[in-house]
């Protein structure tokens, strides 16, 4: 199969695919399969002290739950250190789980060994944050977007060579993109040279680390659309970690919003952002400054800063923050309820 | 004229590389008045931090960089003056909030000693003095337990705080004019709303006026007064902040507004986008500087430069087709 | 099928510009600068006289003519005699061998083994923390007194200077390779291909090793410089390359004892270390500065 998604279609003979090449995957609204289904993960870092023993942990993502249908695109939200990014690494077992479950196609990924695992992981893509730091500088582009295919056993180096200028048409640059080196390159365009590594296996999964958040407003609206075409093409499934909603919004079809390791609140996109019921959220969608003069926000303008990760708060861990906390946010840690059909929060006082 | 607190005239910057002579920045003009908020929008490479450093000289290796134009600051010409009284204005008059707090704030002092040091060299007060002014500076900028804070070292604070520290330092002595160079662009969003709110109120307590540098258009709305687009090293519009986005009139300007996501409305609708990128300094087109990724461009924007025009309410605008282009985009929307 | 065909036959002509284009900006670069020219030219001459060396001398090293002790230069001695009445030039020249030789075998060997134990010392916690203990150890000792007691224990011969000097010299490359390949360890692209599945060997010589090598290039450059000087101390204090052999260090050692009425004897063959020496030093500097990537402006 594999060879056969690398063969160039040649009755199209200017490099496109035929339809075998890719499997047609169910796009939304059919039914409605789990792709990856994420129950109870859990990322500690140690902290060692000055004579090398570890008392204290770094919650880094405690305990989140959720899932991802097939040819969805899940948004995570939320500030830097609440563990987005770590969730992400950490499904992809970049950074040893310190417990849960991922099941990837009805098996449990965390459980396979690494060579086990290994094999699932042209099923599993990243895209990351830097374009600058993400290419090898030293190796042609070509050779870099074809690396993968190379690790995977994929195809002849002819094939292989063919997919890569099939893929780089398909991301939007030029074929002689192939022979040059990444610091020829601006971001965006290394940001597409990242999209199409992560592509050039068939991937069914991305997941995408803020893909756009280094980028230039009017190259961040390029690689949107480009994500949003490869994902119609392809039917990918997008994780997309990123801090900035208006983006997030834009392309999500569910949001989940972390704070301090803890998924506070999950919903479809529209829904979250009629009706967000956690405070934490209702403050972060008021401070993103409204790109309108005419539209003056009422700020919810939270006290302090986030606290630290090692010593979080006791019961809800938002509550040194949050202008409504009572003296049961302090004491109990808010359960995951489904308060509307597919709206979940984790909060004592939402209604 | 003349009564501006900053004014700016045909600045140019120039740099000399390995390939040749650059010139970062290319005759631009602007001006700012006490208690507003002028903001220096654009992308990436278009010049508008290498402005705001150019104002107060901070590329002062000779036979590097070279500057052309004047900048009127309180009836002074910047570019004239010697390096002394330079240095009297810097931290003193005019001073400069940078993006990244970690690096700009030198680990090995506290806290306190960084704030004191513009204050004792400025001001000649005395270090008592001056500790009771940092502590003042300290609760003025939100800073609970002031007293203990100043003996803290940069590593010991939170990102949030290191900007506010920032703001301490750089309004020390009271400056009359505030550069803030992308001031949260390193900061979470709810923390973006507490310094935004912060520069906002000191503003008004001490009526200084503020140049703000960033690419954020929903800063921009919410807090500036006026606006000035940059690309490329010129500047392509400049206005009011409500007539610049209910009615931007630059092709950047209006392909720079519909490229960002929205939080209200249709979520469903592609993004517009401006094609291409920008181009290097090396290879500036020959006309105007943004025809090559204009979707209105003609062989005449190709070939000659168009000139700022000033049209009525302060509006200035750098663009051969402003006036078909307005009725263009009003019947596409 | 004929499409395809002339695409690839245009990309192929692509790729041969752009590598063509790529050589002459490297070219026009370590042209303008001067400091790797200079050192160039002069490394180039010294290595072409010691290859040469033979053929510019119509005397050998070892002849000793009793009757012309300690001659001053002459055209017939261009560099005068020894105090055993050998020709100087030709000891100077075949001395070239053995510090050069000794020079290059150093720094090849030490780049090698450094770049080894540098690599796998920055990827494995445990690993590093053995080799690293081991090269802080050895470099404990002063570079020539350890060279020093290694040449005593093995035994004067010129294998043996090279082993001395490269037991020496391994660990400071083995450092200088670990310090690189530690900050590259850490960038976004490794991370990369540990996502893809790679193996650790690909990951540490396709992508580790390759961003450590102009960093370890520049430095082997001080190194073989720095042997040169090491193996003339050994020489110079007997336990470098033994007599009658010719090098440097022991020519030195013979002027010594007549420094006072044969100046030639310690004039040559000290000009000849410190120009081979400063050629390797300019050279070493002008290509850190021409590998450097933040100079590194490519053409678009």
């Amino acid at each position: 199969m594999q060879h056969e998604a690398l063969k160039l279609d040649s009755d199209h003979g200017n490099g496109s695919y035929g339809t075998a090449a890719f499997e047609a995957r169910p796009i939304i609204g059919n039914a409605r399969e789990k792709l990856l289904d994420i129950k109870g993960i859990k990322k500690y870092f140690p902290v060692k002290n000055t004579i090398g023993v570890t008392k204290k942990y770094v919650k880094a993502v405690d305990d989140v739950t959720f899932h991802l249908y097939e040819g969805e695109t899940y948004g995570l939200v939320g500030e830097s250190g609440c563990g987005k990014s770590t969730l992400g690494r950490t499904i992809l077992r970049l950074t040893d789980p310190t417990d849960g479950e991922v099941f990837f196609g009805g098996t449990d990924i965390f459980k396979l060994s690494n060579s086990e695992f290994r094999k699932q992981r042209q099923n599993l893509q990243m895209v990351f944050q830097d374009p600058y730091s993400s290419l090898n500088p030293r190796k042609r582009i070509g050779d870099s977007i074809a690396e993968p295919m190379v690790i995977h056993n994929i195809g002849t180096s002819q094939e292989r060579m063919e997919r890569v200028f099939d893929i780089l048409e398909k991301v939007g640059l030029h074929a002689d993109t192939y022979y040059r080196f990444p610091h020829e390159f601006s971001g965006g365009q290394r940001q597409r040279i990242g999209l199409a590594r992560a592509l050039v296996v068939n991937p069914k999964l991305v997941i995408c680390d803020e893909p756009v958040s280094a980028l230039d407003v009017s190259i961040q609206s390029q690689i949107i659309n480009l994500l949003e075409d490869l994902q119609e093409e392809f039917g990918l499934t997008y994780l997309f970690v990123a801090h900035d909603l208006s983006v997030v919004r834009h392309i999500s079809d569910r949001i989940g919003v972390m704070y301090l390791g803890k998924m506070v609140e999950e919903a479809e996109t529209d829904e979250l952002f009629a009706n967000p019921l956690h405070p934490y959220t209702k403050a972060l969608l008021s401070s993103i400054p409204h790109p309108n003069p005419k539209i003056k926000q009422e700020k919810i303008i939270l006290k302090g800063e986030i606290p630290s990760p090692i010593n979080p708060p006791s019961g809800c861990n938002f509550h040194t923050r949050c202008p409504l906390a009572t003296d049961i946010c302090k004491q109990a840690v808010p359960k995951r309820v489904e308060k509307r059909p597919g709206h979940f929060v984790a909060c004592h006082l939402a209604e | 004229m003349g009564d501006h607190l900053l004014e700016v005239n045909n600045l140019k910057t120039h740099f000399r590389t390995e390939r040749g002579k650059v010139t970062a920045v290319d005759g631009i003009s602007f001006h700012v008045d006490r208690g507003e908020v002028l903001a220096i929008v654009g992308e990436s490479g278009c010049g508008k931090s290498v402005t705001a450093q150019s104002i107060l000289r901070l590329f002062e290796e000779k036979g590097v960089t070279s500057y052309d134009g004047e900048i009127n600051f309180e009836g002074k010409n910047l570019l004239k003056i010697s390096d002394s009284e330079m240095r009297k204005i810097r931290g003193n008059d005019i001073s400069m909030i940078f993006q990244d707090p970690l690096s700009s704030l030198n680990p090995v002092f506290t806290i306190g000693d960084q704030i004191m040091e513009p204050i004792m060299l400025h001001q000649k007060l005395s270090k008592k003095e001056a500790y009771e002014r940092a502590i003042e500076m300290l609760k003025l900028i939100g800073i609970p337990a002031p007293e203990q804070r100043v003996h803290e070292y940069p590593h010991q604070i939170s990102g949030g705080m290191r900007q506010r520290v920032m703001i301490a330092i750089a309004l020390a002595c009271q400056p009359k004019l505030l550069i803030a160079d992308e001031p949260t662009t390193a900061l979470d969003v709810t923390i973006q709303s507490q310094i935004l709110e912060l520069i906002d109120s000191l503003r008004q307590k001490l009526d200084m006026g503020i140049m703000l540098i960033t690419h954020d258009l929903g800063v921009v709305a919410q807090h500036c007064t006026r606006v000035a687009v940059m690309y490329l090293g010129e500047v392509v519009e400049e206005g009011d902040v409500e007539s610049l986005f209910e009615n931007p009139l630059h092709p950047y300007t209006q392909g720079l507004i519909s490229s960002i996501p929205q939080l209200f409305g249709n979520r469903n609708k592609k993004l517009s986008i401006i094609k291409g990128m920008v181009p290097s300094l090396n290879e500036i087109p020959k006309g105007c500087r943004f025809a090559p990724r204009c979707p209105f461009a003609d062989a005449k924007c190709m070939n000659e430069k168009p000139e700022l025009e000033t049209l009525d309410h302060n509006k200035r605008i750098k663009c051969w087709h402003h006036q078909t282009i307005k009725g263009a985009v009003s019947n596409a929307t | 099928m004929e499409v395809a065909v002339e695409k690839r036959r245009e990309l192929s002509d692509f790729r041969r510009d752009i590598n063509r284009e790529r050589r002459r900006l490297f070219v026009r670069r370590f042209f303008s600068n001067k400091l790797t020219v200079t050192g160039s030219v002069i490394i180039l001459l010294t290595l072409l006289v010691t290859l040469l060396g033979p053929l510019l001398s119509s005397y050998t090293p070892y002849e000793m003519v009793v009757t012309s002790r300690l001659k001053a230069p002459s055209a017939d001695h261009l560099f005068g005699t020894d105090n055993l009445g050998r020709d100087l030039f030709a000891r100077v020249v075949y001395g070239a061998r053995a510090s050069m030789g000794v020079g290059l075998s150093v720094a090849i060997i030490t780049s090698v083994l450094g770049m080894i134990i540098g690599l796998y010392s920055a990827y494995y916690k445990v690993l590093d923390h053995v080799l690293m203990r081991i090269c802080d150890g050895l470099m404990a000792f002063p570079a020539i007194l350890l060279a020093i007691a290694l040449m005593a224990a093995l035994g004067t011969k010129i294998d043996n200077v090279i082993i001395a000097l490269a037991a020496v010299f391994t660990p400071y490359v083995a450092r200088v390779v670990r310090s690189a390949a530690l900050v590259v360890r850490e960038q976004t692209y490794i991370e990369a291909m540990k996502a893809q599945g790679a193996s650790s060997m690909r990951i540490i010589w396709g992508h580790i090793a390759p961003n450590t090598l102009s960093p370890l290039i520049v430095y082997s450059t001080f190194i073989f410089a720095d042997a040169i000087i090491i193996e003339a101390g050994l020489s110079f204090l007997g336990v470098g390359v033994p007599a009658p052999d010719p090098s440097w260090g022991n020519i030195l050692f013979d002027g010594k004892l007549v420094i006072f009425n044969a100046w030639w004897m310690t004039f040559f063959p000290g000009v000849a270390i410190i120009l081979s020496v400063l050629g390797l030093n300019l050279f070493g500097d002008g290509l850190r500065d021409l590998l450097d990537p933040h100079t590194n402006h490519a053409k678009k």
